[in-house]
This record gives C-alpha cells, sequence and structure tokens, in this order.
C-alpha cells in the first residue's frame, strides 16, 4: 500500500477538502425545518444536540419609550412614597417634606403621560415593574429587618431621588428632541433639590454634609461591622451617573438607575 | 433684598415656569407629530445593544453628537455665566461677612462653577471667550456689593444659582448635540442643588425653591441680553 501522501497529494486533498465542505453546506441548506428539502424528511446527521433558540425581540428605544419610562418611574416613586406613609416613621420635616415631594411625582407622572402622548405614544399609567421588583421590594425588606428603620427609610428616600435625578440626566443623549431634553430634566433637576434636602435631613448641618465626597467604608468594631454610607448635599461639581450607594439594616445597598432592561417599552 | 421680596421673585419664577410647562406639549406637539412619523420610516431610533436591529431601521438620522456653530454659542455663554458665579462667589469670600461654615459652603459652591467653566472650555474648544460675562456681574455685583449681612450675600448666591439653573434649563431646549446636552444635563442639577442648599441656610420657605419644574425662563439668563462684551 503506497504511503498516503503519495495516494493523496496535498492538492488533490485541499481540493478534495473544499469539495467536502461545499457539499456539506449544500446539503444542510436543503434541509429545511420540515425536512422537505432532504427528501422523506431525512435530516442531515449531526453530532450532539442543537439548542433551540428564539429571537430576541426587536427593543427599540426611542423619545416615546423614554418618556413612558419616566412616567412609570414617578409613578413607582408616588408608590413607594404611599408605603412610606404607611409605615408611620416620618415625622416633622421630613413627613412635611415627603408629602410635598410625593406630590411633585404625581404631577410628574402626569406631565410625563402627557408628552407620551403628544409624541404619538400610549402613556405608561402605573408603577415601573422593575422598579418595583428590583429596587422597593428589596430595599423596604432590608427596612423592615432593621433596627433602625426610620432612619433606613430615609436613606432610602434618599437615594430614590438621586436614582430618578440620575436616570434622568441619562436619557439626555438618548432623546432626539431638545425640548424633550429640557421638558425632562426640569423634571430632574427639581428632583435633585429633593435630593439636596433629604440630604440635609440626614446629614445634619450644611458644613458637615458638605466635606469632600467620601467613599462607602466599613470598619469592624469588636465583632460589629460599622459601614458608613455619606451623604452630601451637593457631592461634586457634575451629577453623577452610576449605582446610588444607600445604607440600609447596616449593609451598603447600591441601587442602580434604569437602563434598557427597566424600560417601558 | 429682604424675604418679602425674595419669596415674591420665588414665586413669580415658579408660576412663570409652570405656565411653560402647561403648554410645553403645545409647543412640542408638532415635534411629536414629526417624530412618531420618523418612527415609522425608522427615523431617530437607538437599538439596544443585546437587541436584534428590526427591517425598519434601515435608515436613521440620529442627533449630532458635535456642536456646531449654534450649540458652540451656548456653550460659550454658559462658560461666561460660570466665570460670572466664580466672581461672585470671589465678591462673598473676600467680604468677611460668611461664617466659617457659610463660607465653606461657598468655596465648595465656587470650586464647582470653576470646574463647570473649564468644562465649557473644553466643549467650546478655540470659540471659548474665558472671561467672567460683564453683564451678569453687572446684575449681581450691586447686590453683592450692597450686601450688609451674611442672609444679604447669601441670597444674592441663591438668586444666581436659580438663575444658572433655569439658564441651563433653556439651554437644553435648543442645543442640538448629544455631548453638549449631555454635559449641560450633568449641570444644571447640581447648580439646583445649590440653590436648595443656599435656601435651607437661609431658610425659606419651601415653596421658594423645591420648585414644581425646574428651568423656567423667567429667571433665566438669555444669552440675547447678556451679551458677552469683548
Amino acid at each position: 500500500m503506497p504511503p498516503l501522501t503519495d495516494a493523496l497529494p496535498r492538492r488533490k486533498f485541499l481540493a478534495l477538502g473544499g469539495f467536502s465542505v461545499a457539499t456539506a453546506a449544500v446539503l444542510a441548506a436543503c434541509g429545511g425545518p420540515g425536512g422537505k428539502g432532504a427528501g422523506n424528511g431525512a435530516r442531515v446527521a449531526q453530532a450532539g444536540e442543537s439548542p433551540v433558540t428564539t429571537a430576541l425581540p426587536d427593543r427599540v428605544v426611542n423619545d416615546v419609550v423614554l418618556l413612558r419610562t419616566a412616567s412609570s418611574l414617578e409613578h413607582s416613586a408616588v408608590a413607594i412614597y404611599d408605603k412610606a406613609f404607611g409605615m408611620n416613621l416620618l415625622t416633622g420635616e421630613a413627613a412635611e417634606f415627603a408629602k410635598r415631594f410625593q406630590d411633585h411625582h404625581a404631577a410628574y407622572a402626569k406631565f410625563f403621560e402627557g408628552l407620551t402622548t403628544e409624541a404619538g405614544g400610549t402613556p405608561f399609567t402605573t408603577e415601573n415593574p422593575a422598579v418595583t421588583k428590583n429596587i422597593v421590594t428589596p430595599a423596604y425588606g432590608f427596612i423592615e429587618a432593621s433596627a433602625d428603620k426610620a432612619g433606613d427609610l430615609r436613606n432610602m428616600l434618599h437615594s430614590l431621588e438621586n436614582v430618578i435625578t440620575e436616570t434622568y440626566q441619562s436619557f439626555v443623549p438618548l432623546i432626539t428632541v431638545p425640548k424633550l431634553r429640557a421638558a425632562t430634566m426640569s423634571v430632574g433637576a427639581a428632583e435633585a433639590r429633593h435630593a439636596a434636602v433629604w440630604a440635609s435631613i440626614l446629614g445634619g448641618p450644611v458644613a458637615a454634609s458638605l466635606a469632600p465626597k467620601a467613599e462607602p467604608t466599613t470598619t469592624v468594631k469588636g465583632a460589629v461591622e460599622v459601614v458608613v454610607v455619606p451623604v452630601y448635599q451637593a457631592p461634586q461639581a457634575f451629577s453623577a451617573m452610576g449605582l446610588v450607594p444607600t445604607l440600609l439594616n447596616g449593609k451598603k445597598v447600591d441601587l442602580d438607575l434604569l437602563g434598557p432592561n427597566s424600560f417601558a417599552y | 433684598m429682604d424675604a418679602h421680596l425674595l419669596r415674591r421673585l420665588a414665586a413669580e419664577v415658579d408660576d412663570e415656569h409652570r405656565e411653560s410647562m402647561r403648554t410645553i406639549a403645545d409647543d412640542i406637539a408638532p415635534l411629536g407629530r414629526r417624530a412618531l412619523a420618523g418612527a415609522v420610516l425608522g427615523v431617530g431610533t437607538l437599538l439596544i445593544g443585546a437587541s436584534r436591529a428590526g427591517a425598519a431601521d434601515a435608515t436613521t438620522t440620529l442627533p449630532p453628537r458635535q456642536p456646531d456653530e449654534a450649540d458652540t454659542s451656548v456653550l460659550v455663554f454658559a462658560q461666561s455665566l460660570e466665570l460670572a458665579a466664580v466672581a461672585a462667589y470671589d465678591v462673598a469670600l473676600a467680604s468677611n461677612l460668611l461664617e466659617p461654615a457659610s463660607a465653606a459652603v461657598a468655596g465648595l459652591f465656587r470650586s464647582h462653577h470653576l470646574e463647570h467653566a473649564q468644562a465649557m472650555a473644553g466643549a467650546a474648544g478655540k470659540a471659548a471667550k474665558n472671561t467672567a460675562n460683564k453683564a451678569i456681574l453687572k446684575k449681581f455685583g450691586p447686590v453683592l456689593q450692597a450686601a450688609k449681612s451674611q442672609a444679604d450675600m447669601l441670597t444674592a448666591a441663591f438668586l444666581l444659582e436659580t438663575a444658572a439653573a433655569a439658564t441651563y434649563g433653556q439651554a437644553l431646549a435648543t442645543l442640538k448635540a448629544t455631548d453638549s446636552a449631555s454635559l449641560v444635563a450633568s449641570i444644571q442639577p447640581v447648580e439646583a442643588r445649590h440653590a436648595a442648599v443656599l435656601a435651607r441656610v437661609l431658610g425659606l420657605n419651601p415653596a421658594d425653591y423645591l420648585l414644581d419644574f425646574d428651568g423656567g425662563a423667567t429667571s433665566a439668563l438669555a444669552p440675547s441680553a447678556y451679551a458677552i462684551e469683548g
């Protein structure tokens, strides 16, 4: 028997290889979903199990989606304040501000609903399901378990206002109509004022809460882990967009801004 | 400036802005209809990373990223506003009217405005004037110079911050480029916070600084009315 290399010269081997690949492609192409192209329903043999795939849905982020998301977020904020009032933990100045802020959020929900309609969309008139699932439910779980429920509740409301402000800020480069950007940030900036007020309530004297920005820290005193999440009325020169650290039940919990997975399509 | 006058001014600003927000739907309606028509044609759409492009997305007209001449003029004006704010806080800090805690606040806000001016200079490029807006200084300068107490000084700062936040709100309604709009959107909430902090220090009525909507036209400083000299 001649050596294989003699019987199958390199050039012929490459040509044969090319033919095989082409043939396989033709056969594969003939094997349609019903197997008709392959005759008698026969399928080209393949190794392993072929995974079942589902095409991703079309997800187009446009001005209407962003406005719908904004109204959904405002409805969530109204519900969050409702839940806060139901706990009877807000008193005095905090309660007064909370009521004012909730009224604002209700007005903003209507405002964004109106803009959605004007932009040709269907307004989103209920809470944002992703916010309920990923922020409200876990945050209130932490608060219920906390030894300082009232403090944690204020922490959460402060962070909520920051999340909303920064989410709207993140919408700006996605919105195509300049006047809609301005309208969105007319709400975002007003909610930044809410956050500043909550920070003043949480942080005490103004100067004390205006110290150079520090990161959250964790220290251990004895066997107890002490977490500090600094709060600022005017944290930095430029409004940030990112995780919002929040002290809940002695732990640093990062609240995320609304992204494409949380939009109201 | 007394508290009554301040409240009246703030109330006027808020009323004006509420009115403007009531009519914004009418203002943008034609734009909204165009946007709807555009959406049908796949115009003005963005696809998130994990999504599949639809068949209707063959053509897209997205906003520009870089500022054109009109956008640049807004950025140039914004830089002059920020440098005027820096100058105003310089006056306040040099007055010796501020208690240490308030001086710390003023110093922090001054540093923020300086950073804003630097960012605007970067965005405006060679067009930047790198000078404080004299017309704005003429508006706020006399109030600052006449201040006889910390409250007077902080009231002037509050009005300046309120005007700055409103000016950025108006700017957003005109800027076309996404980079410019993003920069302005990162500054407007900070200046709104400044106003809220100062209002809390001054003990103002919440209705005077917790506006229903931020960025009203009344308190905004229009580039046409505060042209940069030189």
